[in-house]
């Protein structure tokens, strides 16, 4: 039976989405300052016309949604998922604002998948595309990666018990430290110095590729919070292949692949656990599905004879590969290339990588390495009992930050959203199919918009049907959120009307 | 209530005895990424041996 | 509660202005035509057909020269908006699309402006060799270009501000201050 929300639900739900928004449009304050600092004043404007939606929003909602009551478990997800939705719609203001969307459609398609670390995007003329535009794309991204309510746990609530709900319905349920409110600023935290460090090297190393200084500096930056965030807008059209260097490359992939890992690992590898990062079972899962894949991939292209030399195979080859498995979406080939030089294999290779994505409470999509390899090792529990003698107690463990015994409620909770992961995928290719793509390229693009990944092999372009736009959207914002928060706000909107 | 509400990250985290640690967190973790590369470096290799 | 309605109301008002936005905009003019034989794209749908070939190839420079020793890497857009961008009220035509371009460093300095928010660069044409995956590069998709004209110049691009959204902002700013202070009153006053 289904409950209908009372007056004081609504309010509770209303309060806490309106402090996320309000941090969204505190966000805006840092595009806004970059467009002032380059004098790009009709930019500036629209960064004021977003952030003053925003600010209408979120006091209107305070306001008009005043109340003493705390967070419960349903409130939480429904705050979750609704905020995003909210935080798009607002977010999408300066893109569109901007000329450079085709509609208000295309814009909101950019935004939530710049918050989803996707990175397929549907503007047009990049190239020429503004400093305070391209800083409010790169720093929804990286702020999305985190979480958006993440940040305003970190930064804007009060420490209330209900936060850690609200924390759980963005996909994350890790506690780095025993208090949720800590646990957001410890995530910050490993984000923050990753990315004064991750900023200075790929500046420097641009500086050195023949950039100017300004440019040098907003390009490290923007190519540290798209690879960091596993996100994977760049700043030029051109993507990662803009800078045509092998030093550029590594440090880009050592930035994504520290990006994709759980803020779990981070904080057990840095108090001192280091040899969690060969133990754990995401980074084990990760590095043999990767390393399989990459296999599978380098030896067609190697055979096709796509590639020149060993080098360039193994920078192609794992570039795209590893990009595509931490959802990141950088590439240094043409998106048509995957098509016209990559053929359906490795296009499969890819598609497969992107569809397992990287950890759990990271910035990254997909089904994630944990939920594989507990997958992986039920399958071979069940192999060894049917192998040992009836009498026989079979017990598995795996190591997760520590040993955790392997049960049935732990196998069923990961069969149960890998599922939901491949039906999903199938929904999405379908879409795409039924829309008159090939097979391949469908089940490319849709499992990259799902996965949140962001590899595009041509298909996601502003002449895309707007059915696919919504469906590719609406992959993205299940993807990433891990379908129960949505659900739970499709369950609130049905009980509002049938509950009793 | 201001001061609650401060944006700071608690003293305990940024304590300057835990920078090294964190350092050589960070360390580790680029080590990984560079494992994976030099793997890739291997199959290719491989792989042109058997399809030069 | 009447307070609670007009919100409501304000919002399904605006989320009906949002989706009355969603419907697509028809571009006013059409694109320029592609200056090349073989554009960007022809050449990346059949790479390996093109593989090795000499081609001509023209398009707007954008982004930077980058120098590295006596060559330099240049991008050339052959898209929508080589001529002229969306800041200057060009038509929304797409997509960027064009080719990296590796050239000698003496060439690379006959280019005066790239494309850029505030610049049309220069439109240039080079001549070389198509390269699907380059066995010098890395295997980058490149032109080694031995010749490069500059065939048109590029200019400054002013974005003015546009007034109805300077309005627009200022009303927005003076709404959401107000809201902001209503807040804080409301806040001190159940406090109190």
């Amino acid at each position: 039976m289904m409950l209908k929300p009372r007056l004081e639900d609504h309010l509770v739900i209303g309060k806490y989405t309106g402090k996320v928004i309000i941090g969204v449009g505190l966000l805006m304050v840092i595009p806004l300052l970059t467009s002032i600092a380059f004098a790009e004043w009709d930019t500036a404007i629209d960064f004021v016309i977003g952030m003053a939606a925003c600010f209408i929003f979120g006091f209107g909602t305070q306001i008009a949604c005043r109340t003493d009551k705390d967070l419960e478990w349903s409130h939480g997800l429904v705050v979750a998922s609704g905020s995003w939705v909210v935080a798009t719609a607002l977010g999408a203001l300066p893109h569109f604002l901007s000329g450079h969307e085709g509609s208000y459609l295309d814009a909101m398609f950019d935004v939530m998948s710049g918050y989803t670390t996707t990175g397929l995007y549907l503007l047009q003329d990049l190239d020429h595309v503004s400093h305070g535009l391209n800083m409010w794309r790169h720093v929804l991204t990286y702020a999305g990666g985190q979480g958006i309510v993440v940040i305003a746990l970190a930064f804007l609530f009060r420490g209330t018990a209900g936060a850690y709900k609200v924390y759980v319905g963005e996909g994350k349920d890790e506690r780095l430290l025993p208090n949720v409110i800590n646990t957001a600023r410890a995530i910050w935290l490993v984000s923050l110095v990753w990315l004064a460090f991750g900023w200075i090297a790929l500046s420097v190393t641009g500086l050195a590729l023949g950039q100017s200084p300004v440019r040098a500096i907003l390009h490290g930056l923007w190519v540290f919070m798209g690879a960091w965030s596993t996100g994977g807008f760049a700043p030029q059209s051109y993507n990662t292949m803009y800078y045509h260097s092998v030093v550029f490359e590594v440090l880009s992939v050592i930035v994504f692949i520290a990006g994709s890992f759980n803020f779990a690992l981070h904080w057990a590898v840095w108090t001192g656990k280091r040899a969690e990062i060969r133990k754990n079972i995401e980074t084990v899962s990760f590095a043999i599905t990767l390393t399989t894949l990459v296999l599978l991939a380098t030896f067609v292209l190697a055979r096709n004879g796509v590639y020149s030399d060993a080098v360039i195979l193994a920078r192609k080859s794992f570039y795209q590969l590893a990009s595509g498995h931490t959802t990141t979406g950088f590439s240094t080939i043409f998106s048509r290339a995957f098509v016209t030089q990559w053929g359906p294999v490795g296009m499969l290779a890819t598609t497969i990588a992107m569809a397992i994505g990287a950890s759990a409470c990271s910035t990254a999509g997909g089904i994630k390495g944990i939920r594989v390899g507990i997958i992986a090792k039920a399958f071979f529990h069940d192999v060894r009992k049917m192998l040992s003698p009836e009498s026989a107690v079979v017990r598995t463990k795996y190591h997760h930050v520590r040993d955790i015994a392997l049960e049935d409620p732990i196998v069923r909770t990961a069969m149960t959203i890998t599922l939901a992961y491949v039906v999903m995928y199938l929904i999405v290719t379908v879409v795409g199919v039924l829309h008159g793509y090939p097979v391949v390229e469908a089940a490319f693009e849709g499992v990259s918009a799902a996965s949140n990944t962001g590899l595009s092999c041509g298909v996601t372009l502003p002449s895309m049907p707007a059915a696919m736009k919504v469906a590719y959207m609406v992959a993205m914002w299940l993807g990433r959120l891990e379908f129960m928060s949505v659900f739970a706000l499709i369950g609130y909107g049905v009980s509002i009307v049938r509950g009793k | 209530m201001a001061a609650k509400r401060s944006v700071e990250i608690p003293r305990t985290l940024t304590h300057p005895q835990r920078w090294t640690g964190y350092l050589a967190g960070m360390m580790t973790e680029a080590a990984y990424a560079l494992v994976l590369i030099a793997a890739a470096l291997l199959i290719a290799l491989a792989a042109r041996v058997i399809w030069p | 509660m009447r307070l609670r309605r007009a919100w409501l109301g304000a919002l399904a008002a605006a989320l009906l202005v949002l989706t009355a936005g969603c419907a697509e905009q028809h571009a006013g003019g059409g694109a320029p035509e592609n200056p090349n034989e073989l554009s960007s794209g022809d050449l990346v749908e059949r790479m390996r057909e093109y593989d090795g070939m000499s081609v001509s190839f023209t398009g707007e420079a954008i982004g930077e020269a980058m120098l590295r020793g006596d060559h330099a890497w240049i991008h050339l857009n052959d898209d929508a908006y080589y001529e002229k961008n969306i800041e200057e009220g060009a038509p929304l035509g797409g997509q960027n699309s064009g080719m990296p371009v590796w050239v000698s460093a003496d060439l690379a300095r006959k280019i005066t402006t790239f494309g850029d928010y505030k610049h049309e660069g220069d439109v240039v044409r080079v001549t070389g060799v198509f390269h699907a995956a380059c066995p010098e590069h890395g295997g980058d998709t490149d032109i080694h270009a031995e010749s490069l004209d500059v065939v048109q110049r590029g200019h400054t691009v002013v974005d003015e501000p546009k007034r109805a959204k300077l309005a627009w902002a200022i009303a927005l700013s003076l709404v959401a201050g107000a809201l902001f202070v209503a807040d804080r009153a409301i806040a001190g006053g159940l406090r109190a």
